[in-house]
């Protein structure tokens, strides 16, 4: 018996439920549906919300020139050669090699957290180390919550939470390099049924729009070498669905590429993943997601999210963190599909 | 409408527009929510927060997004930020629960009470062990040991990466283990008591 067993085993034994309570809980549920919804105002603010706006507007933009349903259409030729295009610049490129050192990688991203009581962007900046052995730091520095409403705001603070951060040493092992990504086949073919596998596990009802997350994903790792990530953009090129969003500068106004895909398409968990590239060397710039159904009271679309590439390099040795907890992890695996390479 | 028996995932989305269907969310999964809440702070207590959990699920219905169409992890996060306002409460609770009642006391003879004391013991150690855990490790533990999630659902319901998770839960582990190993001799997967001086 492991540990976990004898937790289980020695859990406590509690009675059920009182069936009166239960009566009254689920009479004081059913009552709530005639009450009237609160609003969830966008709060005035700072100059970062004021940024985050405008990008929403542009986001906003696009999606509205191009309507949220373009996804019916199937798929766009443009952007099946824009892909093939990438997937030929994507061959040629030298394969990122670690030997004794770190890939170091910094990402900008804010991604919207949700729970029962608030709602709420979080900004951070987090910065990765991982060596071969799967070694190496994440070291996460969080900006200012942006609260999506002063009630989202109220509900935080009386929790007295503080935002969630991680500034941790991982051991051999502990953060998976995803060198994995390695032994994908480059055939097409082949490569399309291995991403297809993946999507299908996850997202049985959503097949095509989880095969771009996971090419995404896949693309979004420096380590993946040039022959894989060819065909992960020829198989993204082949999607039903996959849409050419055109030229479109990255936040920090590097040129690039935008390619986007509709997920969930049937309201109310409708949204647009955004993936852009840069066409010089295939390498992904940025990506975002934009809700295209409402949430709580704000209308659709909204920007969900983004995640911003800012350096990727291979480094010789991690710098001094006085604030990372040390090393303790034996083993973990990383399985992002929350924009951090 | 979809089915009864449909995946919650539908039926939610279909209580958008009519709320009543939410009330199957309701009967389907209180009892289990109710069950977790009150393994970590009470009967009592969790009869008001299972209900509070629900509520709050109802509010936020739009927010939902489906994992599998399952609504558990969904409502387990929400039972968990829920707990969080209920962090003495939960830590004296399983401290309570690792009290062991006086053996004079019981009208048991023989093998019968020698395995009780041992399993009252061994929760009453356990119980200690719990609440010596930082509150982000115990959740996660609890999560996987008690709400039955997995990696997968246990990312979802605390809406962190599945990488965290596991970082998480190993901590615990470790942690756990070594707290059993300190107060209760824990050893390959068994707690062997320390002689007791009072018999």
């Amino acid at each position: 018996m492991d540990d976990l067993e004898l937790i289980r085993a020695h859990a406590p034994q509690v009675a059920g439920p009182d069936a009166e309570r239960k009566r009254q809980a689920r009479q004081a549920l059913m009552a709530t549906a005639v009450a009237p919804r609160r609003r969830i105002a966008w709060p005035a603010a700072p100059a970062r919300r004021i940024a985050v706006t405008a990008l929403v507007l542009a986001t906003l933009a696009i999606v509205v020139v191009r309507g949220p349903f373009s996804f019916l259409a199937g798929a766009d030729p443009a952007a099946a050669a824009a892909l093939r295009q990438a997937a030929t610049v994507a061959a040629e490129a030298d394969p990122l090699s670690l030997g004794d050192g770190y890939l170091y990688t910094k990402t900008e991203a804010m991604w919207m957290f949700q729970a029962a009581d608030w709602l709420y962007l979080r900004p951070l900046v987090r910065e990765d180390w991982v060596a071969a052995d799967g070694s190496g730091r994440i070291q996460e520095t969080v900006g200012e919550l942006i609260f999506l409403s002063e009630a989202d705001r109220v509900a935080w603070e009386a929790g007295d939470f503080t935002p969630y951060a991680l500034n941790e040493d991982f051991g051999p092992g502990g953060l998976e390099p995803q060198l994995t990504n390695a032994s994908l086949p480059t055939d097409v073919a082949l490569l399309r049924a291995a991403v297809k596998q993946q999507a299908a596990a996850t997202h049985p009802w959503a097949v095509d729009s989880q095969m771009f997350v996971v090419i995404r994903d896949l693309l979004r790792d420096p380590l993946t070498p040039p022959d894989v990530r060819a065909g992960l953009f020829q198989v993204a090129a082949g999607l039903p669905g996959i849409e050419l969003l055109g030229e479109m500068a990255d936040r920090i106004g590097r040129p690039g590429v935008a390619v986007a895909m509709t997920a969930f398409p049937m309201l109310p968990y409708a949204r647009q993943e955004i993936v852009i590239f840069d066409p010089a060397t295939s390498v992904l710039l940025e990506e975002r997601t934009v809700s295209l159904a409402p949430y709580g009271d704000t209308p659709a679309p909204f920007l969900w999210g983004y995640a911003t590439y800012l350096e990727t390099e291979v480094v010789p040795e991690m710098p001094a963190c006085p604030i990372c907890q040390p090393a303790q992890v034996e083993s973990t695996e990383v399985e992002s599909t929350d924009g951090y390479p | 409408m979809v089915e009864d028996r449909a995946a919650d995932g539908p039926i939610i989305a279909e209580s958008l527009t009519d709320p009543a269907r939410f009330g199957l969310i309701f009967d389907r999964h209180y009892d289990a929510i109710h069950r977790y809440l009150a393994r970590r702070v009470g009967w009592d207590l969790a009869e008001d927060l299972t209900a509070n959990v629900f509520l709050a699920a109802f509010q936020s219905r739009t927010r939902f997004r489906p994992s599998g169409g399952d609504a558990r992890p969904w409502l387990y996060g929400i039972a968990t930020n829920i707990l969080r306002r209920h962090l003495r409460t939960e830590v004296r609770r399983l401290r309570a629960y690792g009290r062991v009642p006086d053996p004079a006391a019981t009208q048991i003879d023989g093998d019968a009470l020698a395995n009780r004391l041992d399993a009252e013991r061994a929760g009453a150690l356990i119980g200690d062990a719990l609440a010596q855990l930082p509150e982000a490790e115990r959740s996660v533990l609890l999560l996987v040991a008690w709400a039955d999630l997995s990696y997968d659902e246990v990312a979802v319901a605390l809406d962190i990466p599945i990488g965290t998770v596991r970082s998480r839960l190993h901590r615990a582990r470790k942690r756990l283990r070594e707290l059993l190993r300190q107060i209760g001799q824990y050893e390959d997967g068994h707690i062997q008591f320390q002689e007791s001086s009072d018999g």
